[in-house]
């Protein structure tokens, strides 16, 4: 474990000298910051928690973050030849992916914490009020979606050939979990079930995911995206933390929202995993 | 026990066979040269040393310990200065160097390792500003960590100025001394003909021959001659020079003696080159010019790797 903790600690030291990821980082925190601006003011009044509406937007943009921060992480090691240096001192494979992803994973914590806090001071001069649940809801569920996309990321550079395919794969895996999950995989899910059950089921599916009278299964097939994950889960975390820290209760339905963050947590483990498991089998040219 | 000992080991990327049936053992102590032109294999095989290239067949021992089963053990003995490295541009040679002693848990401390290799001044710089050379001589300070049993280096007089080079030579020597079995491939035949006990020539994939320096000399013309261009060649210089130990043959090329020429002196041992010249000037003529044919490891090279099928694929 030495190892890793050796090759994390310089890769952040590294990381923090990177112009690209306080460039993001900065990015990021102005769109957040720009979409709970432009909000309406009814609406604002309106919502039941207005830093868990606020930070709806992250959904967005900690994606592009993370990528920016992990598509090269392994890739990029094997195609400057830095992986040389560092596989040359005592370490593995599997400790270089290890201590790559604890350091991605650190410095995405660091930018999502600064980013809400920015967020949350402009909430609270808007609205004159912070809870605190929900305060901490918010940072858990972002460390949680940011550690799902660096996950990502991070896998598909330990498996991937060249830096472009990295790239390729990662934007192509935003896509398909961002605008087309919507627009396209899951209007086919459900034509796909009426094919199966021979019933016309109404399911709205314009702008935003309703999650009001949709059968069962699609609220499951729905969350597998993180984007889809992370926004069901940003009520279903609080009420989690408040029936636990002050007591309440939740309207939300246990089974899908659970699974929601079981897939948000799978998608940060599973494909650094089955990074390691490619990485170790493949020619270090 | 071997410090490396590789039986058998191939390895074929999609159709083209980058190594053949390689069968080397480098001896625990000895420092070992491993020469061959680009292209010969010589990267691939020392991939496969380090574990970032796995052998088609064949088996791989270092210190007693399999690379792939066990890279960690490997490398925790073992000092590395890859080619084609990289290091972090943002970060100071000293920064890379604690970074080191970090992986291999040692007590060293990173100025005392940056001064052997004369990057002392250099210590905080960002690596991104270095030199080639500079990275170099910071490569093999990291490969220096830890007092390895095994140096492994993989050209690493490439990017060196003759400064580096010496420095490269002393710390070659030195670790030898100290006990520390040194790996090095180069195509500079004269750094592995300055330092190595044994050589290995490998050409198109295979291994030609593993031998002395000296054995692999006497194999080809172990002399080496010295020509110098005269004002006058004086008649007795024959005869002044033949009196000398260890000069072979004397010609002397000159349109009529007394006019000016060339005397070419075929030495056995070069070391008698000096005292040959002084004799030729003693006889009254002025050397214009020194030229010296030695047989080197170049030659020697050349004549190992030159295959009568060149450019035709085998």
């Amino acid at each position: 474990m030495n190892s890793v903790a050796a090759i994390a600690r310089t890769d952040i030291a590294d990381a923090i000298h990177s112009r690209t990821l306080w460039g993001t980082t900065g990015l990021m925190t102005a769109l957040v910051a720009i979409s709970w601006l432009s909000l309406s003011t009814e609406l604002v009044e309106q919502v039941d928690t207005p830093l868990l509406t606020a930070i709806d937007s992250f959904g967005l943009w900690v994606p592009l973050v993370a990528i920016v921060l992990g598509y090269e992480a392994v890739i990029g090691e094997r195609e400057s030849g830095r992986i040389r240096f560092l596989l040359g001192l005592p370490s593995t494979r599997r400790e270089l992916i290890i201590g790559k992803y604890l350091s991605r994973v650190s410095v995405l914590v660091t930018a999502l914490v600064a980013s809400l806090g920015v967020l949350a001071v402009l909430v609270f001069v808007r609205v004159d009020e912070i809870p605190l649940v929900p305060l901490l809801s918010a940072v858990i569920l972002l460390v949680l979606y940011g550690l799902a996309w660096i996950g990502m990321a991070v896998g598909v550079s330990s498996i991937v050939s060249s830096k472009t395919r990295a790239v390729a794969v990662v934007v192509g895996l935003y896509a398909l979990f961002g605008p087309l999950w919507g627009q396209i995989v899951l209007p086919a899910c459900v034509r796909f079930g009426e094919l199966v059950t021979g019933t016309t089921q109404s399911i709205n599916l314009t702008g935003r995911l309703t999650y009001a009278d949709e059968p069962t299964w699609f609220l499951y097939v729905a969350r597998l995206s993180p984007l889809e994950a992370f926004d069901a889960a940003r009520y279903y975390i609080r009420d989690l933390l408040e029936i636990a820290l002050v007591g309440g209760q939740t309207t939300a339905a246990h089974g899908p929202n659970l699974f929601g963050l079981a897939v948000l947590l799978c998608w940060a483990i599973a494909p650094v995993a089955l990074g390691v498991w490619f990485f170790d089998r493949v020619d270090l040219e | 026990m071997a410090a490396i000992e590789t039986n058998g080991v191939s390895k074929r990327f999609d159709e083209t066979h980058a190594v053949r049936d390689i069968d080397l053992t480098v001896e625990s102590g000895e420092v070992f040269g491993f020469l061959g032109p680009n292209g010969a294999g010589k990267s691939t095989t020392i991939n496969m040393l380090l574990d970032f290239v796995r052998p088609t067949t064949g088996a791989i021992s270092i210190l007693g310990v399999d690379p792939q089963e066990q890279p960690r053990v490997v490398r925790r003995r073992t000092g590395v200065l890859p080619e084609g490295y990289a290091f972090y541009d943002r970060l100071s040679g000293r920064r890379h160097v604690e970074l080191a002693i970090d992986m291999y848990e040692s007590d060293d401390d990173p100025v005392d390792i940056l001064a052997r290799v004369g990057l002392t001044g250099d210590e905080e710089t960002a690596v991104g500003t270095y030199s080639k050379g500079m990275r170099q001589r910071l490569a093999l300070g990291i490969a220096l960590v830890d007092d390895p049993d095994l140096l492994i280096l993989d050209e690493p007089s490439s990017g060196l100025d003759p400064n580096g080079i010496r420095t490269l030579r002393e710390i070659v020597r030195e670790e030898a001394d100290h006990g520390t079995t040194v790996f090095l491939s180069s195509h500079v035949l004269d750094q592995v003909e300055a330092v190595c006990d044994r050589v290995a020539i490998m050409n198109d994939g295979t291994l030609l021959t593993v031998d002395t320096v000296d054995g692999l000399r006497e194999t080809l013309d172990p002399n080496s001659t010295l020509i110098l261009s005269v004002d006058t060649v004086p008649e007795s210089v024959s005869q002044r020079l033949a009196e000398l130990d260890r000069v072979d043959t004397v010609a002397v090329d000159a349109a009529s003696t007394g006019r000016g020429g060339t005397i070419s002196i075929t030495c056995t041992d070069s070391g008698v080159k000096s005292a040959a010249i002084g004799r030729v000037e003693d006889a009254g003529a002025t050397v214009t010019d020194i030229d010296v044919e030695d047989s080197s490891l170049e030659e020697l090279f050349a004549a190992y790797t030159a295959s009568p099928s060149d450019g035709e694929p085998r």
